[in-house]
């Protein structure tokens, strides 16, 4: 009997401490971003350490933030750092980081979730192009041009060209800040072992995909489910105006390289399954020769001073020569907040976030910028060569996908393989694009 | 039953109720409806085209590859998942020693998360580093691509059906252990064989527990998604797509909400009917001993 009464005193202890339990992680919930430890030292500029006053700095205001810098962002030491420094700096205001990571299209869903929902969160670093739609079509979203015209000092920070081109039906609904370029990243060191040109020129590029591929050197490291590649090939050949036209038949050309650069060996033998970071680390680990990246890895590789970048060379025939796929992509969007204190909190974090100071700590760790930034000395020299392709760029080009449907694009982008492996010709995955494209214009 | 008894009937009944309604087959209806219309973005217009989704489901080869590797997959559980799982319990049944280590060996793969073990395969299957490859390279032997257009969804059962396999050894040793052991002790005196053992009494015993497994491996092979989503993503070229990879590639990647919602009333109907099928083709009989 004592051991029946003690083990039920046991079962009901056990069924408490679960129910304790999982209360318990029910309350911890609200995922208050108390600024983690960050690797990035320096404080921003513009905090001083020192508590302000925000507009209503008697009230607890909650923001919650939906961002790209999460997971292996590079930019994520600089966004915990600026967060950390701005609740120091407003200590009434907390940050609710709900940022969530760009791959497998996590933050799209999450903010296309969040709109259809009508939970928009206060401050949102989204997608420009054909996502600006969505948010402007959820009535939720603030037009900035009164806000600029209220600070224009403010306004000053930002360079005006950069500001009409991310305009969406005339109306300046994002603030652009970090952008990007994409360009070819070649290891100098193996190519002058291999006494081979700069692959500047599209003869001294297949040239050394054939060099390279005869010497068990990967000649170029890609996966043909990243897009890159083929972006490249398309705006060398087609020009800016051809790339704007979707799907046309004349990328066709552009496609049918791939599939010739694939029989030459040219691309990791397991090209089809591996995923961008595995063949970013084959390049940075010199397994490979050359790869066609966006500027977001060129921190990680600036680290070798072997490595360099030029633009995509021109493919004959080609009509896009010196232009680069490059822009700002993303920008910050704010709720239309009626909480007025809320809605001057939002204001007040986009001022702080667009500051020279804290927009300069961003600069140090890559990409180009639409807001005037306090330089931190150490920039890398492929940073600014990077910087140097862009300044000397005939033209630039935003990618495809921001320009066509998701559904058109990840047909398109997994029609790659297809060609690449003879399995499908060029033609028909750019028509059966083109007709998911055309079935769904949004 | 007087109307006390069902007012307190009602009433605890209503929290179950309540919740199936919400998160099951309000959802199921609502993937009906959905499934009818053109609904991209997760946005708030949905326009009906009525069965437009399902002519386009019929026209999809991917959906083709789909339903065959479901097919495969399906066909790997029953005889390689509830088959292994019964041929591991006889075994392990007929052991003297370390039955305990066994069992908990056995069953060891289905505490372990199929993300997790998704990214071990994908690792053991990696061209530059896997394992798989580094015991090429220590024998000397050139290394392999291993996820091929033709090998993928074969390479992606294994981790499926290794994981699932210790659930089925212990349903059936659970069903071996209520056995009488007075049958097997007579059938001892008239001198039965270790085989004999098996086939003519313990698996005629166990038949209703085969079918309820055989049930469950088929409605299993229909949901899975994580460890092949981890190791292939439906790729290369599609080649190692289900119906629910197809399904979250088409709902989240290409953000096609309408016809990712016709895709998942298919693999439903799929479901409902292979499991009426197997439930009629395997009778149910309850055995009394």
């Amino acid at each position: 009997m004592r051991m029946v009464k003690g083990s039920k005193f046991t079962v009901v202890m056990l069924l408490m401490t679960l129910v304790i339990g999982l209360l318990a992680g029910c309350g911890g919930e609200n995922k208050e971003k108390s600024s983690n430890s960050s690797d990035v030292s320096a404080s921003s500029g513009s905090s001083e350490n020192t508590a302000s006053k925000s507009p209503d700095s008697d009230k607890e205001i909650k923001l919650r933030m939906a961002t790209q810098f999460a997971g292996s962002d590079p930019w994520v030491p600089a966004w915990t750092e600026a967060i950390k420094a701005f609740e120091e700096k407003y200590p009434n205001i907390k940050i609710v980081d709900e940022s969530t990571p760009v791959n497998q299209e996590a933050l799209r869903t999450k903010i296309k979730a969040d709109a259809a929902t009508g939970n928009l969160a206060d401050v949102m670093f989204y997608f420009n192009g054909s996502e600006t739609k969505m948010l402007v079509e959820s009535g939720e979203i603030v037009s900035w041009e009164e806000e600029l015209q209220k600070d224009p000092d403010w306004a000053a920070l930002f360079n005006s060209s950069i500001l009409e081109k991310v305009k969406y039906e005339g109306k300046q609904y994002s603030l652009p800040y970090i952008g990007f370029y994409e360009g070819l990243f070649w290891n100098k060191t193996l190519f002058d072992k291999h006494q081979l040109a700069a692959p500047t020129t599209y003869e001294a590029f297949m040239k050394a995909v054939e060099v390279f591929a005869q010497n068990d050197i990967i000649p170029f490291a890609t996966s043909l489910t990243t897009p890159y590649l083929q972006e490249a090939l398309i705006l060398s050949l087609v020009g800016p105006e051809g790339q704007q036209q979707v799907y046309d038949p004349s990328w066709a050309p552009a496609i049918n390289i791939i599939k010739e650069l694939n029989e030459k060996k040219a691309f990791p033998k397991d090209a089809l399954t591996l995923d961008d970071d595995k063949a970013q680390a084959l390049f940075s680990g010199e397994k490979a020769a050359m790869m066609f990246n966006g500027s977001w890895t060129a921190v990680g590789l600036s680290k070798n001073p072997g490595i360099q970048i030029t633009p995509f060379p021109l493919v004959p025939g080609g009509k896009g020569e010196n232009m680069i796929v490059s822009g700002f992509g993303s920008g910050w969007y704010m709720k239309n907040n009626e909480d007025k204190a809320k809605y001057d909190a939002s204001l007040l974090f986009i001022k702080f976030i667009t500051s020279p100071e804290v927009a300069g700590k961003f600069a140090a760790i890559g990409g180009t910028y639409a807001v005037q930034t306090l330089d931190s000395g150490n920039t890398a020299e492929l940073l600014k060569a990077g910087n140097a392709m862009v300044a000397q760029a005939k033209d630039f080009v935003m990618p495809i996908d921001s320009y066509v449907s998701r559904e058109s694009y990840t047909e398109f982008l997994k029609g790659i393989s297809y060609v690449a492996h003879n399995k499908k010709s060029a033609e028909e995955v750019l028509d059966q694009a083109k007709k998911l494209s055309d079935r769904n214009k949004g | 039953m007087n109307f006390k008894d069902k007012r307190y009937i009602v009433l605890f009944l209503a929290p179950t109720v309540i919740l199936l309604f919400a998160f099951l087959l309000y959802p199921l209806l609502q993937s009906v409806y959905y499934s009818f219309t053109d609904w991209y973005n997760f946005s708030n217009e949905k326009t009906f085209i009525g069965l437009d989704n399902y002519k386009q489901l019929i026209e999809d080869p991917v959906v083709g590859i789909a339903l065959r590797n479901t097919l495969i997959l399906t066909l790997g559980a029953i005889v390689l998942q509830a088959g292994g799982g019964l041929a591991l319990a006889l075994l392990t049944d007929s052991v003297k020693r370390g039955f305990k280590f066994f069992r908990t060996v056995f069953f060891f793969p289905i505490v372990i998360s199929g993300t997790a073990i998704g990214l071990m395969f994908s690792i053991i299957y990696n061209y530059d580093y896997g394992l798989l490859n580094a015991i090429m390279r220590t024998f000397g032997i050139p290394e392999q691509v291993w996820l091929t257009e033709n090998s993928s969804i074969y390479l992606v059962l294994i981790p499926i059906l290794w994981q699932y396999v210790g659930f089925y050894f212990v349903i059936f040793l659970t069903g071996m252990s209520k056995i009488p052991e007075d049958i097997y002790e007579s059938a001892q005196l008239d001198g039965i064989t270790g085989l004999q053992k098996a086939f003519k009494i313990t698996i005629p015993l166990l038949r209703d527990v085969i079918a309820s497994c055989l049930t469950l491996a088929t409605a299993g092979a229909l949901k899975v998604f994580d460890v092949v989503y981890i190791v292939t993503k439906g790729g290369p070229m599609n080649s190692s797509e289900l119906l629910s990879t197809y399904m979250y590639d088409k709902a989240f990647n290409g953000q096609n909400v309408g016809y990712a919602s016709t895709i998942v009333i298919t693999m439903m109907l799929l479901g409902v009917m292979i499991t009426v099928l197997l439930n009629k083709a395997v009778k149910k009989d309850t055995i009394s001993y």
